[in-house]
């Protein structure tokens, strides 16, 4: 299977972490049992992977570049 | 102003400043090779969205502590009900009028004081979460709930001695705590017993209705 190019998967890091976003903020603005394990659970999740999704970018960018002698980003 | 909305604040403007960053990203689609979008990528997806969740952890933690939380799930509003009762009598109601308890009270009484009290306590609490939405709680008549619900284990008197440390002359001067002193210390005698202090809370099953059952 082919891996989206950096820019794809840079975008879907950014819509994760937008859903992650409003669950987060969800929860502060209405702190209910609901909304606060969203937040707690989902969204972190989502936010977290999203955090993973860049760094795996930046990583495998970097090492390309390396590999090719070129400027790492 | 209260503290509340300091901490709900202080976890918003990260929010908007990262949701800023990432909205201008997937509308602009600026390169990545530059380095001042890598460098705003990692504010927007990494220093932004995690103060926002440090920050809304300690909102949550906190807004779990509050008797309105436990009031979320409609199963609970016969407790909370009773342990607001202006006039009640309950341990829940004189307990719920100490300004030192209020607003916390479901808390202060239900948490768990041991060492890892807090984990112990959010971990029961999801546990509670996963009965409401799984186990039919949801879902149930009021009548039936209070039938069913039940305290998880037996309420501890180490819970009651946070406060009333029975040391003082006022507590042990009394003939009925004298002769169970040590029991009730050790915890082999419950202060929330029917006959003692207790029951802890005064919800009672509504009276069927005519014809029913």
């Amino acid at each position: 299977m082919k891996l989206p190019g950096p820019s794809r998967l840079v975008e879907l890091a950014c819509v994760l972490a937008l859903i992650g976003l409003v669950a987060m903020v969800w929860s502060i603005l209405d702190p209910r049992p609901v909304p606060v394990f969203v937040a707690m659970s989902v969204g972190q999740a989502i936010g977290t992977l999203s955090l993973f999704l860049f760094v795996f970018v930046l990583v495998t960018g970097a090492s390309r570049a390396k590999g090719e002698g070129g400027p790492t980003t | 102003m209260t503290p509340d909305h300091l901490v709900a604040g202080a976890a918003l403007v990260p929010a908007v400043l990262a949701a800023g960053i990432l909205v201008w990203f997937l509308v602009r689609k600026p390169s990545l090779h530059a380095r001042a979008t890598v460098i705003a990528l990692l504010f927007g997806l990494g220093v932004f969205p995690i103060g926002t969740a440090t920050v809304g952890n300690l909102h949550g933690f906190e807004a779990t502590k509050k008797v309105e939380f436990c009031n979320g799930c409609h199963v609970m509003e016969p407790w909370i009900a009773d342990a607001r009762d202006p006039e009640g009598t309950s341990l829940a109601s004189l307990h719920s009028r100490n300004v030192h308890v209020g607003e916390q009270a479901c808390y202060s009484c239900h948490a768990d004081y041991s060492m890892y009290g807090t984990l112990l306590t959010k971990q029961q609490g999801t546990k509670h979460m996963w009965m409401y939405w799984a186990e039919g709680y949801h879902g149930m008549e009021m009548g039936e709930a209070i039938s069913k619900i039940e305290i998880a284990k037996p309420f501890p008197n180490s819970t009651c001695m946070q406060c009333h440390s029975t040391k003082l002359p006022g507590w042990s001067d009394e003939p009925e705590h004298g002769a169970v002193a040590e029991d009730v210390r050790a915890g082999a005698t419950s202060c929330a017993a029917a006959g003692c202090h207790g029951p802890a809370h005064g919800v009672k099953p509504p009276p069927k209705e005519e014809g029913e059952g």
